[in-house]
């Protein structure tokens, strides 16, 4: 019983982890209108600007992962600017738009290694014994997880409600033809949209690595489908339902490793991505006219 | 002399099986549009099964261990190999051809690539983890005995046989009404089935095909390497098998001949006597994969239709009298009819 | 009365908060060729989507020569001989002219994969002839010229007609049209219209047509029905709609009927 409260905790705060993950590439999904599967080597970027920032230029650690962050939203940006937005442009059909993302993923996930290695790195912060909160138990870190997670989505949440650009986001993502006719500066948001996918993309990578403790710069790689599971199930482009997704899968997947190896935690989550897929493809929040 | 043969025998064998592997992703992606990420995974599957069904029992005071261990004739275990490939292509096509979009099939793809890489690995049961298989069972051992060449030589003819018959068979299933259905639904799925075909059933169809097809280059790979570690199937793997598709152009399987000599052969060889960096001994291997992964990007930039362009359909025709070569004469009652009718 | 090819009853469908239809029924007399009009957003082509299995209703049933079709799927339907084309052409974009008819008959041998790998004999005699057919098809409607270019780089209206020759390609029994006279020249309009009737006449084939060109529906149309706001409004002659005084409101009314010049 205690292992399994325990679980909770860990799943609370693998959610946190994926519900910046998954609501950064679900938002950008509702603008686009197609998956990029470069996102998993965005979290690399984050995760290893960060690294540099903190343990090779010696930023205090909160600095060196607002600048991982806001790095990553950048290469984000200009990658979408330079490489996506042309190819959208010229109207590629979706399968090559994802094809494109796919080779972009090949292409930064190689150049993070050469200019990486192959090393495995630790952010030079202070390891603290846990804390115990009632039957939970975090570590510090853990705790700064959750605790960014809840106020990252919280500023989602007042970015898409009480902003103009977010407001213009949800026109877009619900129907982009009658967002660009009521006068939105699409090419412009959609740039914005790039750029927030990536900072969530990059701080998601840091928080990752946090948790883990241990990381190389592949180590987001294959949580790529286990965000896509967490998009997926809250209805593909819905940011509320990307958060909730993500409280989803990562529940579950924690909580699973009461009965059964953690090894299988992915495959859990690859279970609920099937299941998903053949009984509700739509997703537990449906978008209009999507999947 | 010696060094140069075996040398040659390995890049025809290379050649032929990177052929193979082209031409059962340009089934599935070419002619059906079905967005396949994790080809080398059918690869892999297809090997490994062909050496489980042709190893003997696993020996395990060598510390090796791996399933099943059948020693079967290795026609047989090859035959096994392919259909566990085919079988691994059902399955995917059961969870993703439904009818959802093509970002939701390439993300299961990719998934179950993600997955059985895991698996395969973490798990030395199964397929002996990470190290892999080694000492598998090649054919042709009893014939070829005397010279270290003799095997690479048989095998080039073997390979080279069944390409040629994989080939055959491609361009057949193009032509045919069948693969004429596939390159509809990957134009526009709903307007076939609204035609009265089962689209689901001949995009499964065009999956396990090109499942099949990988799964036979797996075999081949195995037979004629003799070992297979998951090292020799990651992502950047899957990514030679596209560029060379895309570079040599899609639904031709010429293109695909051509793209598998250009990146797999030519590419992949010209960069393998590259001096390693010491200090970096990964560099030129990542190097090479940004360069197919921008290949890949390029390609679909420049020249999306690839280096042999898909071939216009032409059918012999008996010539019609074109009563309309001139416009369309006012032939209706109080029709007034003009040439603008088709403003080409 | 002649028996009922189709019939639709109760229908109901809204996306989100959208009532799109709204119980709508009416049924269609098997060798008639019959107008589905009404204002913009009236829900015709969401009819048609149901009645082809396109869309599922909320409510409601398809009923196809006194069978219930509605949880039948689309290609099966087709099978029937329901066939439709939409109102924004779909053409087979990298195929040619003359494939895109090859394609949609049904019963090919070549289309199971031992038809196409071991009777190719059979599957190439098989083509020619329907090559020779497509090609009297392509030639009625002026693409005989044509049949070669990939559809995709075909004009707006050429595409429409691709839409049109396809269609009678797949030999349909019952054929929703929907708004196939949109962005075609008045000239090819008419010829058009003359090859509807030719079809119905000739080959039996019942046409629901989805039109906003009164003109066409006056001069092909035995019977019209209309909808509005997912209703069935009224059915009847044009000549008799001209005077029911609901149907003038709702969409006969205003600018339109300028176009119907009464
Ligand atoms: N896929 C969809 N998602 C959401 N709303 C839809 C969808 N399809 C149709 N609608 C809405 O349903 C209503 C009926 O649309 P429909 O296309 O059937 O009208 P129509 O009679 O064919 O109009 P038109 O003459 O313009 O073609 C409209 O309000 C439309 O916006
Ligand atoms: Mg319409």
């Amino acid at each position: 019983m205690t292992i399994f409260l325990l679980n909770i905790g860990f799943g609370l705060v693998t959610a946190s982890v994926l519900s910046l993950l998954s609501v950064g590439l679900s938002l950008q999904f509702g603008v686009t209108n197609f998956v990029n599967f470069a996102y998993g080597s965005y979290l690399g970027v984050g995760m290893m600007l960060a690294y540099t920032f903190s343990a090779t230029l010696h930023f205090p650690f909160w600095a060196a992962a607002a600048l991982g962050t806001i790095f990553t939203g950048v290469v984000s940006m200009v990658i979408a600017e330079g490489v996506l937005e042309p190819f959208a442009r010229r109207r590629k059909s979706l399968f090559y738009m994802l094809i494109v993302t796919f080779g972009l993923s090949l292409v930064l996930d190689n150049l993070l290694q050469i200019f990486y290695g192959v090393d495995f790195f630790q952010y030079p912060v202070a390891q603290s014994s846990p804390v115990t909160i009632g039957p939970f138990s975090f570590t510090n870190a853990q705790l700064e997880i959750i605790a960014i997670a809840v106020v990252a989505m919280v500023g989602v949440h007042l970015l898409l409600s009480r902003t103009r650009l977010g407001k213009a986001m949800r026109a877009m993502s619900d129907n982009m033809d009658l967002a660009r006719s009521s006068g939105i500066d699409t090419k412009n948001v959609t740039r914005w949209t790039w750029f927030i996918s990536g900072c969530l993309a990059g701080l998601g990578g840091i928080v990752l690595a946090l948790n883990i403790v241990s990381f190389q710069t592949n180590s987001g790689e294959t949580l790529l489908f286990v965000i896509f599971a967490a998009v997926i199930l809250g209805g593909i482009g819905q940011t509320y339902g990307a958060m909730l997704g993500a409280l989803v899968i990562g529940m579950v997947t924690e909580i699973s490793t009461s009965f059964i190896s953690s090894a299988y935690k992915q495959d859990i989550a690859f279970i609920v991505l099937v299941l998903m897929l053949l009984l509700r493809p739509q997703g537990l929040i449906p978008a209009k006219g999507k999947a | 002399m010696t060094l140069i043969l075996g040398y040659v025998a390995t890049l025809l064998v290379t050649f032929f099986t990177y052929n193979i592997f082209v031409i059962g992703l340009n089934i599935q992606f070419g002619y059906a549009g079905i967005l396949n990420f994790t080809v080398i995974t059918f690869m892999a599957f297809g090997a490994y099964f062909y050496a489980v069904f042709v190893m003997p029992h696993a020996d395990n005071s060598s510390q090796v261990f791996y399933i099943l261990g059948l020693h079967w004739p290795w026609p047989l275990a090859m035959l096994a190999g392919i259909v566990a490939s085919g079988a691994l292509g059902y399955l995917v096509g059961l969870i993703a051809l439904k009818r959802l979009r093509s970002d939701y099939l390439a993300i299961v793809t990719l998934a179950t690539g993600t997955l059985v890489y895991g698996l395969f690995g973490n798990n030395n049961k199964l397929f002996d983890g990470w190290s892999g298989l080694f000492n598998v069972n090649q054919p042709f051992q009893s014939v070829a005995t005397n010279h270290p060449n003799e095997f690479s030589w048989i095998f080039v003819v073997f390979s080279g046989v069944v390409m040629l018959v994989v080939w055959l068979f491609a361009n057949r299933l193009y032509a045919s009404p069948l693969g004429r259905s596939m390159r509809a639904i990957r134009e526009d799925q709903d307007v076939v089935d609204s035609f009265g075909k089962n689209s689901f059933k001949v995009r499964m169809l065009a999956m396990v095909i090109g499942s099949v097809i990988v799964g036979i280059g797996g075999v081949l790979t195995i037979q004629y390497i003799g070992a297979l570690s998951p090292a020799g199937w990651t992502t950047g793997e899957t990514f030679v098998v596209w560029a060379a598709l895309l570079v040599g152009g899609r639904a031709n399987n010429l293109g695909a001949i051509v793209g598998s000599l250009l990146v797999a052969v030519i590419f992949n060889e010209a960069t393998r006597y590259i001096p390693q960096v010491p200090s970096h001994p990964n560099l030129i291997p990542n190097l090479r994969n940004v360069i197919i992964g921008g290949l890949v990007i390029l390609s679909i930039w420049f020249r999306p239709q690839g280096v042999v362009p898909e071939k216009k359909a032409s059918f012999l025709e008996v010539p019609l009298v074109d009563k309309y070569a001139q416009g369309f004469p006012g032939e209706e009652p109080g029709g007034t009819l003009s040439p603008a009718a088709s403003e080409a | 009365m002649a028996k009922s090819i189709l019939e639709v009853k109760g229908i109901k469908l809204a996306f989100g908060g959208v009532q799109a239809i709204d119980d709508c029924s009416f049924h269609i007399e098997e060798g008639t060729i019959t107008a589905l009009i009404g204002p913009n957003g009236a829900g015709k082509s969401t009819m048609v989507n149901v009645i082809s299995g396109t869309y599922r209703p909320d409510e409601g049933h398809v009923i196809l020569d006194g069978k219930d079709v509605t949880r039948m799927p689309n290609y099966v339907r087709a099978q029937h001989g329901l066939l439709r084309t939409f109102q924004i052409s779909r053409e087979f974009a990298n195929l040619t002219v003359l494939e895109n008819l090859l394609v949609v008959r049904q019963g090919q041998v070549g289309e199971s994969l031992f038809g196409a790998l071991f009777r190719a004999k059979r599957w190439q005699e098989q083509t020619k002839e329907l090559v020779a057919e497509a090609n009297d098809i392509l030639n009625t409607f002026g693409l005989y010229r044509l049949r070669n270019e990939y559809a995709g780089n075909l004009s707006g209206g050429q595409k429409r007609l691709v839409e049109l020759a396809r269609a009678v390609m797949a030999k349909p029994r019952l054929l929703l049209l929907d708004e196939p006279m949109a962005g075609v020249t008045p000239a090819l309009i008419e010829r058009l219209g003359h090859h509807i009737v030719e079809l119905n006449r000739e080959l039996g084939v019942t046409f629901v047509l989805v039109e906003h060109n009164l003109d066409v529906v006056e001069k092909i149309c035995s019977r019209v029905v209309v909808m509005a706001l997912g209703k069935q409004l009224a059915d009847g002659t044009l000549a008799e709609l001209r005077s029911n005084q609901a149907v003038i409101d709702a969409y006969l009314g205003g600018g339109a009927r300028e176009r119907v010049g009464s």
